[in-house]
């Protein structure tokens, strides 16, 4: 799998929050994102999912432009916020009834999944009684459990205790090596050191550094 | 989209107690006051469901804009909410046109579902619903869901505002003609110049246009 973003800019109001961004980005990797909060890189991830058109430039994902064939990305996941289940049913309910648009994944699978994220106790446990560690937790499952080959996650470790954060890192460095292209935003920089291959600095809509782990 | 369906049924399900019992409410109290009234069985059953126009009754006018604004939040609310919450969720697993397809079946139900209920109340206090006034709801909730369908459509194609404006302009329309053309809205004994409400939606449209 492979991402390009070509000289992409977007204006939103009198604001340019995304100025001539070029990324080409490829499998078997973590991309880290950091920068302060309105750096663009919630902005960024949601034109790669295919959710906010750029004003120019293109967004290519395994050679198939996005805006230009009016499509979302194909076996993507993604978590650009924090996560809103339905609140009267449980995170497994939740986790099923999602899982049910695409049908690829049984219950077991999604179990599976919970237990990954050290869910498994609270599976029966209604959304709106998760904490906010919680909540994450489960965006994330959300987003493991039908195996998608690009994951894209904003603010990932948001809300989570050190011994879940560190859990979620390990999860993230397996399913990398499975493979995967993982995209990550933050603004604590001790996450993304951990895990980024490769470090994009962002500010105000521009990447102002790119470090490369050898 | 079975599953997308459901999760609008859900969510139509969980909607607070608190707006159940005000609609419960409504329907009791304009069936209460249109039997005071001296209004036919046929016309409290069209008065409760939005749907009778007599010419200066403000019962009839209440019903209208309150049951036309219920279906109007129902579909911004079902229409929205994937919208609004995590979209990323459910656009990265269906395409757009079958997300729309699901949202106007699921509209459908939730409109039958609503219907059937205002009838069930309407029995309940007494009244009789015959082959008749059985024919008479399905004409209302097919009536209703074009309504649905154009403010879907609508906000499938426009920004919310923009939305918004044509919509309530092709609502209010039907004044131009003196006729009922959309959604049981009947607004002609208030604003009743056609030519100012011409040259009103027009502009409307121009803006709506202009934002979008």
């Amino acid at each position: 799998m492979k991402i390009e973003v070509n000289n992409v800019r977007r204006k939103l109001g009198n604001e340019e929050v995304l100025k001539n961004i070029n990324l080409e980005l490829e499998s078997g990797k973590i991309y880290g994102f950091i920068g302060r909060n309105g750096s663009g890189k919630t902005m960024l991830f949601r034109t790669i999912c295919g959710f906010l058109k750029p004003d120019t430039g293109y967004v290519k994902v395994d050679g198939r432009d996005l805006y230009k064939n009016n499509e979302f990305p194909k076996d993507t996941a993604a978590l650009l916020e924090k996560p809103n289940y339905i609140s009267d049913l449980t995170g497994f309910e939740n986790l099923k009834l999602l899982s049910k648009i695409k049908n690829i994944i049984n219950d077991d699978q999604i179990m599976e999944t919970l237990k990954l994220v050290n869910l498994e106790n609270e599976a029966d446990k209604k959304f709106k009684k998760y904490s906010l560690g919680m909540k994450q937790k489960l965006g994330i499952a959300g987003v493991l459990m039908e195996d998608p080959k690009i994951m894209i996650l904003d603010e990932p470790f948001n809300g989570l205790d050190d011994e879940s954060a560190e859990k979620i890192r390990k999860i993230l460095l397996k399913e990398k090596e499975k493979g995967k292209l993982i995209l990550i935003a933050t603004h604590i920089k001790e996450d993304i050191e951990i895990l980024g291959d490769v470090i994009y600095k962002m500010d105000k809509g521009v990447i102002k550094n790119k470090d490369e782990k050898r | 989209m079975r599953a997308l369906i459901k999760k609008d049924l859900i969510l139509f399900k969980n909607i607070s107690l608190f707006y159940k019992l005000l609609f419960v409410i409504y329907v009791i109290m304009f069936v209460l006051i249109s039997r005071k009234s001296n209004f036919n069985n046929y016309d409290i059953f069209l008065i409760i469901t939005g749907s009778f126009y007599k010419v200066g009754s403000t019962l009839c006018l209440l019903s209208s804009i309150i049951i036309n604004g219920i279906l109007v939040l129902l579909t911004f609310y079902i229409y929205r909410y994937d919208l609004k919450y995590n979209p990323e969720f459910i656009f990265l697993k269906i395409t757009r046109k079958k997300w729309l397809q699901s949202k106007y079946i699921s509209l459908f139900i939730i409109n039958c579902l609503l219907f059937i209920f205002i009838a069930f109340i309407y029995i309940m206090l007494g009244n009789k619903l015959n082959l008749h006034l059985g024919y008479y709801l399905i004409v209302i909730i097919i009536n209703k869901y074009f309504l649905q369908i154009l403010l879907v459509t609508l906000l499938n194609h426009f920004n919310f505002i923009s939305s918004l404006i044509i919509f309530f302009s092709l609502i209010i329309s039907p004044i131009l003609f003196k006729t009922i053309i959309l959604a049981n809205l009947y607004v002609e004994n208030y604003i009743d110049n056609p030519i100012i409400v011409t040259i009103f939606i027009i502009m409307l449209i121009m803006v709506s246009f202009f934002l979008n």
